[in-house]
């Protein structure tokens, strides 16, 4: 019963890593590219922009991982919501498609939560399943075609928008990090997301529905990649099968290096929003290095291996 | 030392699985501020009925009481909900997370207009809690995992008995620690003695159930061998009645 077992309160390795990774990038972007535009206001809210629909699926990720699940497949679920919500506002109100395209990613999460929790497949398996199955689905639904967006409501919403001269895409992710932040932290289903993920033994037999967290934290991520691919056909005024297809590294990247354990109990909202904006800065820096795209992805993946390394450490100690 | 009412009181249980009888025609009376130790040797039926105690088995017959009146529990939380707390041999604690989360799993407390978790009372009583029952933490809001076997064994105990109105069971709860840890850990039962709970105990250390039980029932294959009282009796007894050996 020793008193010095603890370490300096508040000290924690992980969640240190992010903000000092955070401030030592951006730092070295501002000196190295100081004439290429780096720190100009437009480059940094240019940033925070591209970085939204990365930082809303990131949200929902450390719901899943901290439940101790895991979902590969919000790529493919981007990609369906936002092709449903384009085809859908074709010949429909705008409020059809955007709950059409929510709905798509709310329902293909609540499948995938469904084989996880009560089929007690794993999730790895199910949303790597998942994952190619709506991938073709989203390329079979348009035959490959961009659908375009012309909804100009929509377009603001979810793109170009501004509300008291702030981008509507900043609102939503300040708005997304809010309410996720709050629930992860100070619900009663944040707590049993975290014991649930920390110890299913410990939640079950103190009562906690193990089987309905996992459906819900899964559910939680498709509803995130399907107002992500809002987002991103609000943007770019289309939907496309290709939307999201990308995202699967930089995702998992932003969450683990903003503190959230890969084997769940542990986890950070706010974190994952400094990861995505990490990973967004990183993008943007070594675009304006006029590195080769080859080069670009040679360096991303050397920094986040070693921002993964270095924030997965503490883990095995 | 013992009162009247019998706080549990269990009788002719019978607990088959398939053709298997795993307890058969079990009796036995727990009074408030007892504790009563529960040995035999292993697949003897002691965790079988501990998990009938605690609601996870239903008897397949037989009669559970709480105090005096019949209770059927269809799960471990109908069990919980009447008052009865089971701290589990790998003590179900979620180790990431600080001692007062511990403390309330699944019963967490919240706070108006918004229903969030009210972490600072959950905070404040847990500190209560430790602090009277003296398990000496860092705080309550260490992380588990930081603190020592003993150290966790104490905050188990410590969130059963905060939860507890009428019965703890206690499934070998020394069985992982040292000398002065299992010490510590039997002052802690013997002040929940004094809090007037019954107390069902597993412990394979029979130097310990002779130190804390005020009675000793014996299981053997299943079969209820006895009932002793732990002053009018001796380990050479016990042992016999465990092995069946005379």
């Amino acid at each position: 019963m020793d008193r010095m077992k603890t370490a300096i309160p508040g000290l924690d390795l992980q969640q240190m890593v992010i903000y000092v990774g955070f401030l030592a990038i951006f730092v070295f972007f501002a000196l190295t590219l100081h004439d290429d535009g780096f720190l100009t206001q437009r480059n940094l809210t240019n940033i925070v922009l591209q970085t939204a629909p990365v930082t809303i699926m990131a949200i929902g990720l450390v719901f899943a991982l901290s439940a101790g699940e895991i979902d590969l497949s919000f790529g493919s679920i981007v990609a369906v919501s936002a092709l449903s919500a384009a085809v859908v506002m074709q010949s429909m109100p705008m409020f059809v498609g955007i709950a059409a395209g929510l709905g798509v990613g709310i329902a293909i999460g609540a499948f995938n939560g469904l084989l996880v929790a009560y089929l007690k497949l794993p999730s790895f398996l199910v949303t790597l399943a998942t994952m190619g199955l709506f991938a073709g689905i989203a390329r079979s639904m348009t035959d490959l075609r961009s659908i375009p967006v012309i909804n100009d409501s929509f377009t603001a919403i979810f793109g170009s928008g501004k509300l008291f001269s702030i981008p509507s895409l900043v609102i939503w992710t300040v708005l997304g990090v809010a309410l996720g932040h709050i629930i992860y932290r100070h619900t009663r289903f944040g707590a049993h997301v975290l014991a649930t993920g920390d110890s299913p033994r410990a939640a079950q037999v103190s009562g906690i529905k193990v089987p309905r967290i996992r459906l819900y934290v899964l559910t939680i991520c498709g509803g995130c990649a399907g107002l992500a691919g809002l987002l991103y056909a609000g943007r770019l005024q289309a939907a496309k099968y290709t939307l999201g297809e990308s995202d699967l590294m930089t995702v998992i990247a932003a969450v683990i290096v903003g503190g959230t354990a890969l084997n769940g109990g542990k986890g950070s909202v706010i974190g994952a929003l400094l990861g995505s904006l990490l990973m967004g800065m990183l993008n943007n820096g070594l675009i304006l290095m006029n590195l080769k795209v080859s080069d670009q992805m040679i360096v991303r993946g050397l920094i986040i291996l070693i921002a993964v390394a270095i924030s997965l450490r503490d883990v095995n100690r | 030392m013992t009162t009247q009412t019998s706080v549990l009181s269990l009788k002719n249980i019978h607990k088959s699985f398939g053709g298997i009888v795993a307890i058969q025609d079990f009796s036995l009376d727990l009074h408030a501020g007892e504790i009563v130790a529960l040995v035999g040797d292993n697949g003897a039926g002691k965790s079988t009925l501990i998990k009938i105690v605690s609601g996870v088995y239903t008897p397949t017959s037989g009669a559970i009481g709480l105090d005096g009146a019949p209770v059927a529990f269809s799960d471990a939380s109908s069990a919980r909900a009447r008052g009865i707390e089971v701290v589990y041999q790998d003590l179900a604690l979620a180790d990431q997370q600080p001692v007062f989360m511990n403390m309330f799993l699944g019963r967490e407390l919240t706070k108006p207009p918004f229903g969030l978790l009210d972490k600072t009372r959950m905070r404040r009583e847990s500190q209560q809690l430790v602090d009277d029952l003296d398990v000496r933490i860092p705080s309550a809001g260490s992380t588990i995992r930081d603190l020592s076997g003993g150290q966790r064994q104490g905050i188990a105990i410590a969130r059963a008995t905060h939860w507890a109105s009428k019965l703890i069971l206690l499934d070998e709860p020394t069985a992982a620690l040292g000398v002065a840890e299992t010490a510590r850990v039997e002052e802690l039962i013997e002040t929940l003695k004094a809090r007037d709970l019954a107390i069902l105990i597993i412990s394979h250390s029979l130097d310990q159930v002779f130190r804390l039980s005020d009675r000793i029932c014996v299981l053997r294959r299943g079969q209820q061998i006895g009932v002793r009282e732990t002053a009018n009796t001796d380990k050479n007894e016990i042992v016999s009645m465990i092995t069946g050996v005379a």
